[in-house]
């Protein structure tokens, strides 16, 4: 009974029991709940930015893409009014010949006709396609196409011989888009301007450019215009009379395997270390010591020190050192403003902080993840420095981005990515805030983080030389670094120079 | 209540004016619940502090049902929970063994009479394991079978310790209240 009576005037008079927060309560909790909301908005722009650039990586890639075929189709009606004055020459479809009119060649897909279809005498406002006629003197000689493997297929042998440059003063080849195929015949006695059509695409000319001479190559059919020129030079018998001027796709492949080729190279950067509270911030802020009045003095555990409205935990100031990186990378270009690069890189960031005396003696701290024994600790206070290193492996996979055109000057880069990073060593003290004291352990730190990273440069590309480039870097761990006795900052940044060096051009 | 609904709309909204109120509103209390589980003033104001973040956190969650009040008040005792386990210098304390040394005999059946910060700094004086369990069963009102799924021991140690922790108590305010009588009397 008395024991029920004394149940319920404690629940009575607890059940009324208040007191009074101090004044920092409200301050911290309000910063708190900004703080994520920061956090939240800030992830919410990078995921917005990533998918913005992929977006507009892929556009432009796809673009560069369109635009070359675009110029293609342009060339190819541009050019066809020459075809009557076109003078062929036996090494017309040499590597070295097409090397000038790769640019805007983009003959991808491998031409699948048969090897019996033959050339034919077209007038030029009326194409037509004429199958299996066979090879026989005073007629068009047969053409084939460059990828079909025949043993009489000239164009297997015409690959192999030494590559002469196609005469300045003559016309350009015809160029060709997706696979199709213009060939001119030699040596046709015929006046009339021939053309070899092989099934697929087809030459066509409306009314308009059919008055002006003009031929378009659609895709449905390969038309091979011949020039009857008596000055073209005659084919040696024993290969064929017949020279193409198909575009080699195997050449075509090089040179764009060439553009799209990796650049590998040497990273270096240097700056600034300063470890943030979660929140990307700038540098320059005015708390860059430990003051040493906010410091509550070792060990004490008194109401005044706990209640001030001065105490400061020396866990709570924004820390600065030095940063720098080295390492490799692999670049490609993606488009024609838009490169992709991964590299590997070793990370060191720095950070200073004041300390007390130094204790040379094993002690046990307490923690909530359990006991961590160190075997000597500072004290906290402002008689000595003490600067913490983190030596991490980095793995930067960044999207290029050239801003300019850079036509005359140096091409400007803008570069966003990821990072993630591992941890691979560290020397550094760890605060403990029941004991106001600093200690050492590596266990304390997350080995596996994730940073962002974003910068500017100028790259510099003389001809024969390996290019290179300067400029500015950020990044920002997402992850903390510490995972136990968190400090107030416990974010990792970086701010400084970057230089890039090409190994070859 | 409605005012309360709309309080908590307006703090769904992230006004701050209305964060400010909410906290005002209920700071006082919800401070001295956390300084019954705690051992400092300081260490009741961290986890006030860490239970009304929880709160603006999660007041998404609040359908209405209930009072307010009790929903934060909830919140609070589960982050001091959380507090006492996370920090060791109340882990080593948050024992549940039997302590037959703090066993008091009552005999007195004295009439006691203090307030309730007389009584609150009482219990604060309690071990750790006795003070939880008191608070949980005497003033929140948990059964032993909550309290023991709480803090993952059965209810039968929850039902020993309690009644340990009301027998310490009860002495010590006959104690106190018989220095008390002595002043009084001296006076």
């Amino acid at each position: 009974m008395r024991e029920n009576e004394f149940d319920k005037g404690v629940k009575e008079l607890m059940g009324e029991f208040r007191l009074q927060p101090s004044a920092q309560v409200w301050p911290e909790v309000e910063r708190r709940i900004r703080e994520r909301k920061r956090r939240r908005i800030l992830i919410f722009w990078f995921l917005l930015a990533g998918v913005l650039l992929g977006a507009a990586g892929t556009w432009w890639y796809i673009q560069s893409g369109e635009t070359t075929d675009r110029k293609i189709s342009t060339t190819v009606i541009s050019q066809q009014s020459g075809i009557d004055s076109f003078r062929q020459h036996e090494n017309i479809n040499r590597p070295a010949a097409i090397e000038k009119s790769t640019d805007l060649i983009s003959a991808e897909k491998k031409i699948t006709a048969p090897a019996t279809t033959t050339v034919q005498s077209v007038p030029a406002e009326k194409l037509a396609v004429s199958k299996a006629i066979p090879k026989t003197p005073g007629s068009s000689p047969v053409v084939y196409p460059a990828d079909i493997n025949t043993v009489n297929n000239p164009l297997n042998k015409t690959q192999k011989q030494p590559t002469r440059k196609y005469p300045a003063n003559k016309p350009k080849p015809v160029s060709v888009t997706d696979g199709a195929s213009i060939a001119t015949t030699a040596s046709l006695p015929n006046p009339v301007m021939p053309a070899v059509l092989i099934p697929q695409p087809v030459v066509t000319a409306d009314s308009a450019d059919r008055n002006r001479g003009v031929v378009s190559v659609s895709q449905s059919m390969v038309p091979v215009v011949a020039n009857t020129d008596s000055q073209l030079t005659a084919k040696p018998a024993n290969v064929t009379d017949t020279v193409s001027t198909a575009v080699p796709p195997v050449a075509t492949k090089n040179k764009k395997a060439a553009a799209r080729k990796w650049e590998t190279g040497l990273a270096f950067s240097a700056g600034f270390t300063r470890l943030t509270s979660g929140s990307i911030a700038g540098f320059g802020n005015a708390e860059k010591n430990f003051d040493a009045m906010y410091a509550s003095p070792v060990g004490t555990n008194s109401s005044f020190y706990n209640n001030s409205p001065l105490i400061r935990y020396a866990d709570t100031i924004p820390l600065y050192g030095w940063a720098w990186q080295a390492g490799v990378y692999a670049k490609r270009k993606t488009g024609k403003r838009t490169a992709f690069s991964a590299g590997m890189n070793i990370g060191f960031y720095s950070s200073w902080q004041t300390v007390g005396a130094f204790k040379d003696s094993s002690r046990i701290f307490r923690l909530a993840q359990g006991n961590v024994e160190s075997n000597s600790y500072y004290l906290s206070g402002t008689e000595n420095k003490y600067s913490n290193r983190y030596y991490y492996l980095q793995f930067p996979l960044l999207f290029h981005w050239q801003l300019n055109k850079a036509r005359k000057g140096p091409a400007l880069q803008w570069e966003n990515g990821l990072m993630p990073v591992w941890l691979a060593g560290s020397r550094a003290i760890i605060y403990d805030r029941n004991d106001r004291m600093y200690y050492t352990d590596k266990k304390a730190y997350n080995r596996l983080g994730l940073a962002f990273q974003t910068g500017m440069s100028f790259r510099f590309a003389p001809q024969h030389k390996p290019a290179w480039s300067a400029g500015i870097y950020y990044n920002f761990h997402i992850s903390q670094l510490q995972k136990m006795n968190q400090p107030a900052y416990n974010n990792l940044s970086s701010f400084g120079l970057q230089l890039r060096r090409s190994f070859k051009k | 209540m409605t005012d309360e609904r709309q309080l908590v709309r307006n703090c769904l909204k992230g006004r701050p004016d209305a964060q400010k109120e909410l906290y005002d509103r209920f700071a006082g209390l919800m401070l001295g619940i956390c300084y019954r589980y705690t051992k400092s003033l300081t260490d009741a104001e961290d986890v006030l502090q860490d239970g009304f973040v929880k709160v603006f956190r999660h007041l998404h969650t609040y359908k209405f049902e209930g009072e307010l009040g009790a929903w934060i008040r909830r919140i609070m005792v589960t982050t001091a929970l959380n507090f006492l386990k996370k920090h060791s210098r109340y882990r080593t304390d948050l024992s549940f063994d039997n302590n037959d040394a703090l066993h008091p005999v009552i005999e007195s059946d004295a009439e006691v009479k203090m307030t309730a910060r007389e009584v609150a700094e009482l219990v604060r004086q309690l071990p750790t394991g006795y003070q939880t369990i008191f608070n949980l069963h005497a003033v929140e009102g948990f059964s032993h079978v909550e309290i023991g799924q709480m803090l993952g021991i059965s209810d039968g140690t929850s039902r020993s310790q309690y009644a340990r922790a009301r027998q310490l108590l009860m002495s010590w305010m006959e104690t106190q209240s018989m220095i008390k009588t002595d002043q009084y009397a001296g006076k």
